[in-house]
């Protein structure tokens, strides 16, 4: 799945761990989802659009 | 905006004191189970009653072991309680088709000295190479 998690890290100059504190998972897991190699749970995608103040939508694509 | 890949995350701190609790019990269950087994082999007590005492508390602990680990589980986060729960579901697997083929080649007498803990042993080696394997694959 792809996603703007890294467009949108950068955007607030956030380092992978300071956007994995944030959201209380691994580092290992927000590199995961920025190269597309895992999808996040429901839970985690809310969590980050709660975050970055946006909808799912908009930080995740659909590639279907 | 520099990327570290040894950052120790909040989380990495909880999972660090998860992991050596789950090691704790681990090894108190393990401890356990080898003073039930070699306790009456080696003469250590006499009475019956210490030794049915010393298997129910081996049964306790791993029970509390169990309870532990599901906790464990579901204080990860959403990747690494699916490496987990891929890696048990391989040793589970594992343990299961090739604890019928083990009984087989007993049965014909390939294996003589016969062991459960062969298969124990399988599927714990199983359960931490899947969780090696997998980790490396989201990394």
């Amino acid at each position: 799945m792809k996603n703007r998690l890294k467009v949108l890290r950068a955007e607030r100059d956030w380092t992978q761990a300071d956007l994995a504190n944030a959201l209380e998972v691994s580092r290992q897991t927000i590199n995961a989802i920025e190269k597309g190699k895992f999808a996040p749970s429901l839970p985690l995608a809310f969590k980050c659009a709660r975050l970055f103040q946006m909808s799912i939508e908009e930080i995740f694509l659909d590639e279907e | 905006m520099n990327e570290s890949p040894n950052a120790v995350t909040n989380y990495d701190k909880r999972s660090i004191r998860d992991n050596l609790k789950f090691v704790s019990w681990v090894f108190l269950w393990t401890a356990s189970s080898v003073i039930s087994q070699k306790a009456k082999a080696y003469g250590w007590w006499e009475a019956e009653w210490i030794t049915l005492m010393s298997i129910a508390v081996n049964a306790a602990l791993g029970l509390l072991l169990v309870h532990y680990y599901r906790q464990m589980l579901n204080r990860m986060d959403d990747l690494q309680r699916k490496i987990h729960l891929e890696a048990i579901s391989i040793s589970f697997g594992l343990g299961l088709v090739l604890s019928i083929s083990y009984t087989i080649l007993v049965t014909w007498g390939y294996i003589i000295n016969e062991q459960v803990s062969d298969i124990f042993t399988l599927m714990c080696i199983s359960y931490a190479a899947a969780i090696v394997l997998n980790t490396v694959r989201y990394k």
